[in-house]
């Protein structure tokens, strides 16, 4: 009469022992490891908004990212050079410009080859940039470039010759435009709906293998580029939706590489073993803007700054009391240098060193600069008065609620300011809505960051009067509603200057201007902060003596890394493009191999498992034999 | 064995046949007349919430604002004429009531669109590739949410007042006021990252494993595991509430005096008489919740980066991509209004006491 119910019960043991090893099952699988698979050898990055890239059109990109991914599978005519951002070699092995400075004669490296094995020629640059003077979405991109080209010839497979409107600045890098390969490209119809499809010819270090909108980006290198093969054999990149997470996989080894950390980020990893932080500068920087009293081009008024912020001396008399030493001492935990010009330093050709003209911090002279001006009247709360309008000096401070920095910068702006006898309002806003009042001019002082460059043309342009709306309408292509004469007319001369040392020259007075003129005070350039696996070294800097790894816009960060263990690094053989197939059998053995390697983790999983089982199933016994027996009791 | 109730006549269409149509004027409308005004009911009911449902989508995501031509351009510097040819091109600027007689085209030729960002891409085809995800995800979590509710609820109702019953509840109801991200962040810290038991996101190695579809199972099934275990943590409690609550109306019953009168174990009686009374609740909350599944799970998806659809939905919100926003709001609506379809209809055959009180 117990038969019954002892055997059920282990019936039900059983079940839920088999139950339990479902989970089991799953845990048994080892976690990744570099080593794990096979005999590809793949750098993983982890990217945090690679879910935000629409499309993998080389020549429709606006992403930082999808910048990341062209330079990794083509090569444009002229690169940013590595050691200082000056043009360099890329596809045009050299090129010439005309005494009168309009035609362009570029020189196409005979070596360079499509990953197909086709030659790159003369022809595939004529074809691009024709297709992107004619298509109007690639011409939204890239008219700044091709629109001022008015002929476009290549008299044989190794010259192009280019003639321009005007003298052109910009026709000595081409702005970093990627060349497609006609033979393939003219055969699209809609080459504008090009997504980016698998195995297609490029003729950078790699082409891409797997894309998949919302999952990971597969590229594998190219054996025969023709600039020389990289290291390894693939280069994946993992999306993750928070950066916290991606810091995780990556103290895991489940990703080698990581950029855009946090400080506190960069500080955990640098205690965690087997990583190394890269911390450097970046071309990136922060900023509070000035309502320097926004207007149409004809003068019409809208938004409602404060009319005193119109005043170029009170711009000026706040630049004097912001520490910016202590916020990148504060803020960055010391990554990151004070703010100067829009230029960051890293572009060393165009940097503006202040040197004696640096803004000193002092209340004093801040204060004294206000006296002079003419604000020396205060209200009943010791706020100083605008003489021309009567009233008080009470600016509101727009910041982003999302950009934790922002509310700690505001806290010491606050206070600083407070010194000139000025009051700040800080406001926190969502991001959208933030921006929405700056375009439309409805604010005193507002929060901004910006990426700059490499060129200074588009940049610049956001100070100059044209950029003015032409309508009482909202508008992001102002900095401010800046609009300085003196500026302009220096905008125009650099954008003709083809001599790369005057432009400079020409370049560095107009950061001087906005510098005294302070339309806007670039706080800091903060570093980006990077992380790599210690499997991995050789990661290329732009510019080489200390720059980013990630977000470049060239190939050399990822191009030029290497497996720490080098000798395994080439795996995959000659076999051409057919390389991600030929090597089945040497994916199996290795996967073999690694099961072999990692069956002491899945063991001692399954033990423990195991053991809580029976340690479970027997509590589950006694406690149910003792509810019986209390039952007959 | 046990009170299950006969029902009557079972109401077989077979046996029942013809009885609807008898001229014999009887007051009592027959059982088989009931059932099609039941379903018709029923049917109706989700057709009108269905075509709310087809007219909100239109507009609810042309409510919450935001500009998709941003996530078109990305984060470089755009021209007023290059947003407005985004604009002509995406029909954004079109009026409202061009755009809905566009949008009620499209509801009735069942062509959905394209993508706002992914160029060219059917919003159809985005979704059915990340529904087997989803699915393996929220299945996954709902077996074991329900397996495990059903099963401490019912000892829990059994015991009440036992020490049993109050540490299971509290542990339930606890997990189940934690916020999804904060539980999930934990889970990964522990398991994840303090432990190196689990990968920490994604539903595939970023490495790829051995080609083969042993490996590739053992690897999704290893990325499965923490998000399925937090989102059954979190649902679980439900079905213990449910399953817990009705044990306990049972348990005064005659039948159930009978049963231990017999002299059969208390696990027994509550075993094999108590629970399967006590089920009905529960399994409509299954059947509700079936409809869920289809719904992906936002938040858990969204801290593991599990590709599902709620990711896909949470990433559609943020452009708005609003082609794709609409088709996934008609989907889960439409997935939950059937469901509950089902569970009504469900229940009508598997509690008699529904039939004859209709």
């Amino acid at each position: 009469m117990v038969m019954t119910p002892n055997r059920r019960r282990w019936r039900q043991t059983a079940a839920l022992a088999a139950a339990a090893c479902l989970p089991a099952v799953a845990l048994a699988a080892p976690a990744a490891h570099a080593s794990d698979d096979a005999s590809d050898v793949a750098l993983v990055v982890g990217k945090v908004g690679l879910n935000d890239i629409p499309h993998m059109n080389p020549l429709d990109s606006g992403w930082v990212i999808q910048g990341e991914f062209n330079n990794l599978m083509y090569d444009p005519l002229i690169r940013w050079n590595q050691e200082d951002y000056t043009s360099a070699p890329g596809l045009a092995e050299s090129w010439e410009v005309s005494e009168d400075g309009l035609t362009w004669t570029y020189h196409i490296d005979p070596d360079a080859t499509w990953s197909d094995g086709e030659p790159v020629t003369a022809d595939d640059a004529k074809f691009t940039f024709e297709l992107l003077q004619t298509n109007e979405v690639f011409n939204g991109r890239h008219g700044g470039l091709v629109n001022q080209m008015t002929s476009i010839e290549a008299p044989d497979d190794q010259t192009l010759v280019v003639t321009t409107e005007e003298p052109s600045a910009i026709m000595n890098h081409l702005s970093n435009t990627m060349i497609m390969p006609e033979h393939v490209w003219s055969e699209m119809e809609n080459p504008e709906e090009y997504t980016g499809e698998p195995e297609q010819p490029t003729s950078g270090p790699f082409h891409l293998t797997e894309y998949t909108p919302g999952g990971r980006v597969v590229l594998t290198a190219n054996p025969d580029y023709w600039a020389g093969p990289v290291a390894y054999d693939q280069i994946i990149f993992q999306s993750f939706e928070t950066s916290e997470a991606a810091v995780q996989a990556l103290q895991q080894g489940e990703i080698d590489f990581l950029d855009g950390l946090n400080p506190e980020q960069a500080a955990a990893l640098e205690a965690a073993d087997g990583i190394t932080l890269n911390i450097q500068p970046s071309r990136h920087w922060e900023n509070i803007g000035f309502n320097t009293g926004a207007r149409t081009k004809d003068g019409t008024e809208m938004g409602d700054g404060h009319p005193a912020l119109q005043d170029a001396a009170v711009r000026q008399a706040i630049h004097h009391v912001i520490d910016k030493e202590r916020l990148v001492d504060v803020i960055l935990d010391g990554n990151g240098t004070p703010g100067v010009g829009i230029v960051a330093p890293i572009f060393s050709e165009m940097f503006w060193d202040p040197g004696e003209e640096t803004v000193e911090v002092s209340v004093d002279i801040g204060n004294q600069i206000l006296d002079d001006a003419g604000y020396d009247e205060r209200d009943s709360n010791g706020i100083r008065i605008d003489p021309e309008s009567g009233e008080p000096l009470n600016f509101r401070l727009l910041y982003h609620s999302d950009r934790p920095t922002y509310a700690d910068i505001q806290d010491f702006l606050v206070d600083w300011i407070s010194e000139l006898d000025i009051q700040v309002e800080p406001i926190p806003m969502e991001s959208t809505p933030l921006n929405e009042e700056t375009a439309a001019g409805n604010y005193d002082i507002a929060f901004g960051g910006w990426n700059y460059g490499p060129d200074p043309d588009e940049d610049f342009a956001y100070h100059t009067c044209d950029r003015l709306p032409d309508e009482p309408e909202p508008t992001d292509l102002t900095f401010n509603f800046y609009c300085n004469e003196d500026f302009d007319a220096l905008w125009n001369e650099q954008k003709h200057e083809t001599d790369p040392a005057a432009r400079a020259e020409i370049v560095q007075e107009m950061q001087r201007i906005i510098y005294e003129d302070s339309p806007n005070i670039i706080l800091y350039y903060d570093h980006a902060m990077e992380a790599y696996s210690d499997e991995w070294t050789g990661f290329g800097m732009l510019p080489s003596s200390g720059g980013a790894i990630a977000r470049q816009q060239a190939a050399y960060g990822y191009a030029q890394a290497v497996p720490a263990d080098a000798q395994t690094g080439e795996a995959s053989g000659d076999d051409g493009e057919a390389g991600a197939d030929a090597d089945g059998d040497a994916d199996d053995d290795a996967a073999a191999a690694s099961d072999d390697g990692d069956s002491n983790t899945g063991l001692i999983i399954g033990l423990v498992i195991a053991g809580l089982i029976v340690v479970g199933g027997i509590a589950f016994w006694v406690t149910r034999r003792r509810a019986t027996a209390e039952e007959r009791e | 064995m046990g009170y299950l109730p006969t029902t009557p006549a079972s109401e077989s269409p077979l046996g029942d046949s013809g009885a609807g149509e008898t001229p014999t004027g009887t007051s009592r409308p027959t059982a088989r007349s009931d059932f099609w005004r039941y379903l018709g009911g029923r049917l109706s009911g989700a057709a009108v919430s269905m075509i709310l449902v087809l007219f909100s989508a239109f507009f609810i995501f042309r409510i919450i604002g935001g500009d998709p031509v941003r996530a078109v351009v990305g984060d470089s510097p755009t021209t007023p004429e290059q947003r407005q040819e985004i604009r002509d091109r995406l029909g954004l600027d079109d009026p409202l009531g061009v755009q809905f007689w566009d949008y009620v085209k499209r509801v009735f030729t069942m062509d959905w669109g394209t993508s706002y960002v992914s160029t060219g891409a059917e919003v159809t085809d985005l979704m059915w590739a990340r529904l087997p995800n989803t699915l393996l995800l929220t299945g996954t979590a709902l077996i074991l949410a329900a397996g495990l509710g059903v099963w401490i609820g019912a000892r829990a109702g059994w015991k009440q007042g036992s020490m049993f019953e109050k540490t299971q509840v509290g542990i339930s109801l606890t997990l189940w006021s934690a916020p999804t991200f904060w539980l999930g962040m934990i889970v990964i810290i522990v398991f994840s990252v303090k432990l190196g038991l689990f990968p920490v996101n994604g539903m595939r190695s970023a490495r790829g494993v051995a080609d083969g579809f042993l490996p590739e199972l053992l690897d999704v099934a290893h990325h499965l595991v923490l998000p399925a275990f937090t989102m059954a943590a979190v649902i679980y409690a439900q079905y213990v509430l449910i399953m817990r609550s009705s044990i306990m109306e049972e348990k005064g019953n005659d039948y159930l005096t009978v049963a231990k009168a017999k002299g059969l174990r208390d696990d027994v009686v509550r075993r094999r008489h108590a629970v399967p009374n006590a089920m009905l609740p529960t399994v409509t909350l299954i059947a509700l919740q079936f409809g869920a599944i289809f719904n992906g799970a936002l938040l858990t998806e969204t801290i593991f980066s599990w590709p599902g659809l709620g990711l896909l939905f949470y990433h559609a919100i943020k452009i708005p991509d609003i082609p794709l926003l609409q088709v996934l709001f008609i989907f889960f609506a439409g997935t939950t209004i059937l469901a509950n379809t089902l569970a009504d209809i469900l229940y009508r055959f598997l509690d008699p006491r529904v039939r004859r009180s209709a």
